[in-house]
């Protein structure tokens, strides 16, 4: 069980920061592409006046992609400074509160992102420029909510804990920053 | 009650929580006590439209270029140049650590991607030179602070769509704040340099090869697309941004040829990921941002202020400090999500230039990074360079007063603020 879980997770893994580079790479080009028409074809420059609201729904979609992923390779911003001064025993505890904390409140945001996702859906609203369905941006921090919960199980049940292992990935690279 | 809220942050954020929970848990906590007829899809639609904004894109563009410039030859050119240029002058290593990153800061934005460029390539010169190992570290660490200030500058993007300023006069005059803070730190290398009594013309960089030479040049054609471009009104600063990637991508895969498909996938997987830390910030601090304005917190503060009869100088004295102690404590983009919303309209009201006030903003968020205990370019140049936090902090001190110093004149001298942007843009 434990292992397909963990099988599982490297494919949500793999899936979420490939599906985010290729936005990522998408939507540069797109936007390098808008300067390029204006300067060689400034009269349809109008023609491409979606590129704007496409690339920042690609922005949003590709934040919440990487979110849960970023938790499970510990690299989102906390002020860790205790946790070395800490006893194995009384580490185990912080660190279980952190998770349960944070399951609980990504459970409830992805709860009112569904939520709002739904009725934005049920108004039928369309995006002013791209003409896509208004929720598919409400959709985002549902789905990345959803998967950071997941990480945060995942941490809890001690099958993946960058806390405690370090991740070394050749994606991931030296660098830190 | 907002006493229990705000003691339960303090825990969370002291205990190591993951700081998008660190904001996330109490604008819930805030939303409930005292907004409770609000929906709180509320919560929701203000965290996706607090990243869905064409000025913030600018900020994985920018990303996305400079780690590829870090990742391939690019940097490494940069320095080895620096050093080429000094390889004459007494203490030359010194005064190339800083050149190397205030040369990498016109191709980057963020002063932890510039540690981990840099700072191998910049470090051992410097042992060898006779500097001492707290200076050198303290130096390496500091010196890429400019990152934050010269162009492209993510704090001042952040900056600029909190406070809606133009991201090109901050530009501007970020790059007047950089230079003079590097001269700073040039003039602290001097004085090192004449105390110790360093004599070691450099061992490095003597012939300056050609290969350096076109690199050099290849590197800087990044800060004259990007200037160039905002300033003569080709393109924004978004667009700017993407089309600093392109450029990237020419160089390092077409002329270089360091970047293969793979190593371009690799680096887009992890820009996202840099992408998703910054912006989890943003998306929650969007919220606690919300409820800042809502509860009219500005309005208390000026209130308070006028009461006890503060000027604009006082204000900016109280500013300072409090991003002092902030950033001792919390990472600068966290900083300034939660503390510029509730100080800008203070700042207007009191008849302060938005760029001068964004200018002793990003100065702040430099000091900062280097600031103990949670400084993250101390954190990184702990591990780049493979030594002890405890070594770096003790080389970070002195450094640390030279900001100051530095910031001390920014704040009370708004013209080094505001001259370039008024002399390229005109008066705003």
């Amino acid at each position: 069980m434990r292992q397909q879980i963990a099988r599982f997770a490297d494919a949500l893994g793999v899936f979420e920061r490939y599906v985010a580079a290729i936005l990522m790479i998408a939507m540069t080009a797109l936007y390098a592409l808008n300067v390029i028409v204006r300067m060689i074809l400034p009269t349809h420059a109008s023609e491409f006046a979606w590129i704007d609201e496409a690339s920042r729904y690609m922005l949003v979609w590709a934040v919440f992609l990487a979110a849960g992923l970023t938790l499970e390779i510990g690299r989102h911003v906390s002020v860790d400074l205790v946790h070395a001064h800490l006893g194995p025993r009384s580490a185990r505890v912080l660190f279980s509160i952190i998770d349960v904390v944070g399951f609980v409140f990504s459970v409830g945001a992805a709860w009112y992102s569904l939520q709002l996702t739904l009725f934005v859906a049920g108004t039928g609203q369309i995006s002013p420029t791209l003409g896509v369905p208004a929720y598919i941006l409400y959709a985002a921090p549902f789905f990345g909510f959803i998967s950071v919960a997941f990480r945060y199980l995942l941490r809890l049940a001690n099958v993946r804990d960058a806390r405690r292992t370090p991740v070394q990935a050749g994606w991931l690279g030296s660098g830190l920053a | 009650m907002i006493w229990l809220i705000l003691g339960i942050t303090a825990a969370m954020l002291f205990s190591g929580f993951e700081m998008f929970l660190v904001l996330g848990v109490p604008g819930y906590l805030i939303s409930q006590a005292f907004f409770a007829g609000l929906p709180t899809t509320v919560l929701v639609q203000k965290m996706v439209g607090g990243i869905n904004h064409d000025i913030l894109l600018a900020i994985p563009f920018f990303m996305f270029a400079a780690e590829m410039m870090a990742g391939g030859r690019l940097a490494g050119l940069l320095g080895r140049s620096a050093q080429a240029c000094f390889r004459r002058v007494r203490g030359g290593s010194g005064y190339a650590a800083v050149a190397g990153s205030m040369a990498f800061s016109a191709v980057s934005g963020s002063a932890p991607a510039t540690v981990a460029a840099l700072g191998r390539i910049m470090y051992p010169p410097l042992i060898q030179s006779g500097f001492s190992n707290p200076f050198s570290l303290g130096l390496i660490v500091s010196a890429a602070e400019t990152a934050l200030l010269i162009p492209p500058s993510i704090s001042l993007i952040i900056y600029g769509w909190l406070t809606e300023t133009s991201i090109s006069r901050l530009f501007a005059a970020g790059l007047a704040i950089g230079v003079v803070l590097g001269l700073a730190f040039a003039v602290f290398v001097f004085v090192e340099v004449k105390r110790r009594g360093i004599d070691a013309v450099a061992t490095f960089g003597k012939d300056a090869p050609r290969q350096v030479v076109t690199g050099t040049a290849w590197a800087l054609g990044m800060p004259v697309v990007i200037l160039g471009g905002i300033y003569s009104g080709i393109f924004t600063a978004t667009e700017a941004a993407a089309v600093s990637v392109v450029y990237a991508v020419f160089v390092e895969g077409i002329v270089f040829r360091t970047l293969s498909l793979r190593k371009f996938m690799w680096i887009a997987q992890r820009t996202a990921v840099m992408t998703a830390v910054i912006f989890m910030l943003l998306a929650l601090g969007s919220v606690i941002a919300y409820f800042v304005i809502l509860a009219q917190l500005p309005q208390a503060v000026i209130a308070l202020l006028h009461a006890v009869g503060a000027g604009p100088l006082l204000f900016l004295l109280i500013v300072n400090i409090v991003f002092l102690i902030a950033g001792m404590f919390i990472d600068p983009g966290t900083a300034q999500v939660i503390l510029v919303p509730v100080l800008f309209p203070v700042a207007v009201s009191f008849g302060i230039d938005p760029v001068h006030f964004g200018m002793v903003v990003g100065l702040n968020v430099c000091i900062a990074m280097i600031t103990p205990p949670f400084g993250l370019d101390i954190f990184v140049a702990a591990s780049t360079l493979n030594k002890p936090v405890v070594e770096i902090i003790r080389g970070v001190g002195p450094f640390v007063t030279v900001n100051l110093i530095v910031l001390a004149f920014i704040t009370y001298v708004p013209g080094i603020a505001t001259f370039l942007p008024k002399l390229i843009l005109g008066p705003g």
